[in-house]
């Protein structure tokens, strides 16, 4: 198995900053600018690696800082080429004006982002807290969960960031250590394969903006606040909504192509479809709770559980779709979103789709937090999840256990005096 | 009772070290001999943090014969667990984790008092060989490379043959060196009698 | 307007974003020629005037312009683009035989009717 010729091709032990790179060179990417920050720097350094060794084709340059990173792929991607870097937690912040800067441009960047925690306190663990701070920006933000599909979701990305009815920049966040340090076997389909399945890189630059001595263009200047500008955000807007149907058709195009399902590519549902509990979750986390998830159901519990991976777009219509049937609802996250309503970005946004749609109006989302700066969440932990669950919609209350704060759970707080 | 451990799902292995030793590239390693050897999944989970030479560290190795392995924390009740360095023995929390069977790097007149005489050990004198065998880098002695041999004779779950082909793999010209001492390893590796 | 995807191709247009309706026909990003953002030419008060005869086609006042409204032309000499030039003074100020002048723009207004 592992013995195939190409250590390209075939199934192969990667660590997930690895599969992150390997997909890079798999999407034959020409221009990768790079600066190192933990966890994300092992997939800069095997992309120099491969380039250094020939084994990859592509301009690689050392940037001295995120910010300058991104305003490189920007100055790239202008010029028609395919793009990708890595970047995690403190040095995303420190991207983010050029992040911002890149979606308004709708430039087809793709970037790799080990998630992990904001300091202070200093932290590099997974948590996706750096990925939320940027989830405005206009990028679509994919939530992994293997390592598989790390280099899968990088390769879908790019099928999906050049649409040219979406041409929106691509974040693909996994879990700093848990997944971006860790190895599992992962499976690379033929080069041939994948060149079929990607978009040529268009000769002439993008449809919108190019870099042509032959017709020079301005791009980026100031427009009055009479002028088109709230248009050109609506635009934003606009390819966001469209893009959940590329991602849809991509993800199941790729199925299809590959033999790899990711639910409708919006999320991944587990047992949900006859649930009475539902939780959603995301990142390997959410994998892992499928473990909870089989352990009740064979003691007759029906619960289930919805894995979402695609965070912007957010999939609004679609989940309401997916929970009307739910008793009650429970949301992970395992980032923290200060001042928000429930603590919690995706708990936030799922309440307010929920209110959308009379048949989901009614329904309790119980927020849970948990993992936050590489916190190990523990299979138990997560059954006591679903636990909170019954509860809630038994009693009528939320137990008052050491994790409630407000009315949301901090999962696995630490707190000895209540133990 | 290895056998038992041999029929289970998903087999736990935590392995403890001292930065430098290279217990994060053993659990790599440990993966890879185990997925040739026809393990469905596997996953190596290395707890990285502060890495300084010397500084205790661990690392986590599942391996699954035909499921999709789904847990990402750490292991708890390991079904092995392979101690790098004998002094390690004296931190509390290291003797307090110790589950299974036990793999220990130590010379052989070594005094086990502090392990519980209910867990079965298993010792090999892997710096000995190391030393001897000239196995160094930077004036350390490579240990990695040889509890991977111990391990594989103590378990059975992959053979000297899918050693000889991942040391091939990784280590280019210094395979056969690093391969010779997994050998001796694992002809030397001995299960201590114990009194209950 | 026509479709900007087609405008974007020919060498010569680009789409102007002020002449659409709609923000539906709008390109993704405003986009056109270099200094042509919005109608700059009606701000100016003086305007830059080349006497040719002096003129040594050094091309400063290109690469000064700040709007870059000043593009070569096929006799090698450099031309103002009036719809857009503001008459800032930076190609007078900058050229170094002093070629350029600034003139009163009801006084070039005169110049160009008797003309």
């Amino acid at each position: 198995m592992t013995n195939t010729e190409s250590e390209f091709e075939g199934i192969h032990l990667l660590k997930g900053n690895y599969a992150a790179a390997y997909a890079a060179r798999a999407a034959n990417v020409q221009v990768v600018t790079a600066f190192p920050i933990t966890p994300q720097t092992l997939v800069v350094e095997k992309i120099s690696e491969l380039v250094d060794s020939g084994k990859m084709n592509c301009e690689f340059i050392r940037m001295e800082s995120e910010h300058s990173v991104m305003t490189g792929l920007i100055g790239a991607s202008i010029a028609g080429a395919r793009t990708f870097t890595g970047t995690s937690g403190q040095g995303l912040l420190y991207m983010s004006e050029p992040v911002h800067w890149a979606a308004g441009t709708r430039l087809p960047i793709v970037m790799s982002i080990a998630s992990r925690g904001i300091a202070p306190p200093w932290n590099i663990w997974a948590d996706f807290s750096d990925v939320i701070t940027q989830r405005d920006s206009g990028w679509l933000i994919q939530l992994t969960a293997t390592h598989q599909e790390i280099y899968d979701s990088i390769l879908m990305a790019y099928k999906i960031s050049e649409d040219p009815d979406v041409m929106l920049p691509s974040m693909v966040a996994y879990g700093g250590f848990i997944l971006s340090h860790t190895s599992k076997p992962v499976d690379m389909p033929p080069q041939a394969e994948i060149d079929a399945f990607l978009p040529q890189i268009p000769d002439q630059g993008w449809e919108h903006i190019f870099l042509d001595a032959e017709r020079p263009m301005m791009h980026g200047a100031l427009i009055m606040p009479g002028d088109f500008y709230q248009e050109f955000r609506m635009k934003i807007q606009l390819a966001q909504i469209r893009a959940k149907d590329k991602i849809k058709q991509v993800s199941k195009k790729f199925g299809e192509k590959f033999g790899r399902y990711y639910g409708n590519g919006l999320f991944e549902e587990y047992n949900s479809s006859d649930a009475e509990y539902i939780i959603i979750n995301c990142g390997e986390i959410a994998k892992q709770m499928e473990i909870a998830v089989d352990s009740l159901r064979k003691e007759g519990y029906k619960v289930g559980m919805i894995r979402l991976r695609t965070y912007r777009p957010f999939p609004s219509s679609e989940l309401v779709q997916a929970v009307k049937h739910a008793k009650i609802v429970g949301v992970v996250d395992r980032a923290t979103a200060f001042g928000s309503p429930t603590g919690g970005p995706i708990s936030t946004d799922v309440r307010a789709a929920l209110q959308d749609d009379p048949n989901t109006r009614n329904l309790t989302v119980v927020p849970f937090i948990n993992g936050i700066g590489g916190r190990d969440v523990l299979p138990e932990e997560q059954r006591g999840q679903f636990e909170t669950l019954f509860h809630v919609l038994d009693k009528g209350t939320y137990p008052k256990t050491k994790d409630l704060m407000d009315k949301t759970y901090w999962t696995g707080t630490i707190d000895r005096r209540d133990s | 009772m290895s056998v038992a451990v041999q029929t289970k799902d998903i087999i736990n292995v935590v392995i403890h070290g001292r930065g430098g030793q290279g217990a994060i590239t053993a659990s790599n390693l440990l993966c890879e001999c185990a997925f040739r050897a026809g393990f469905k999944d596997v996953l190596d989970i290395p707890k990285i943090g502060a890495e300084r030479r010397g500084a205790p560290i661990q690392g986590f190795v599942r391996l699954s014969r035909d499921k999709e392995i789904k847990l990402y924390s750490g292991v708890r009740n390991a079904d092995y667990t392979l101690i790098f360095d004998y002094t390690l023995l004296d931190i509390p929390s290291v003797v307090k984790s110790l589950s299974g069977i036990i793999l220990l790097n130590a010379p052989e007149f070594m005094n086990l008092d502090c392990i519980d005489p209910s867990f079965e050990v298993w010792i090999v004198d892997a710096t000995g060989i190391s030393v001897k065998n000239k196995l160094m880098i930077s004036g350390f002695p490579i240990l990695n490379t040889l509890i991977l041999g111990a391990f594989a004779k103590m378990t059975g779950i992959y053979s000297l043959d899918i050693i000889k082909d991942v040391y091939k793999a990784r280590f280019g010209k210094n395979w056969e060196k690093n391969f010779l001492s997994a050998k001796e390893a694992y002809e030397s590796v001995k299960k201590v009698g114990r009194k209950i | 307007m026509g479709d900007w995807r087609n405008i974007c191709k020919d060498k010569d247009t680009r789409p102007e974003v002020q002449q659409y309706e709609s923000w539906k026909e709008l390109p993704p990003i405003p986009i056109c020629f270099p200094a042509h953002a919005s109608d700059t030419g009606s701000w100016r008060t003086v305007r830059p005037v080349t006497n040719y005869e002096k003129c040594t086609k050094c091309g400063f006042c290109y690469l000064y312009c700040p709007e870059g409204t000043i593009h070569e032309g096929k006799d090698g000499y450099y031309h103002v683009e009036y719809d857009y030039c503001k008459g800032c003074g930076v190609c007078a100020n900058e050229c170094p035989v002093k070629c350029i002048t600034m003139v009163l723009e009801s006084d070039a207004q005169e110049e160009i009717m008797n003309d």
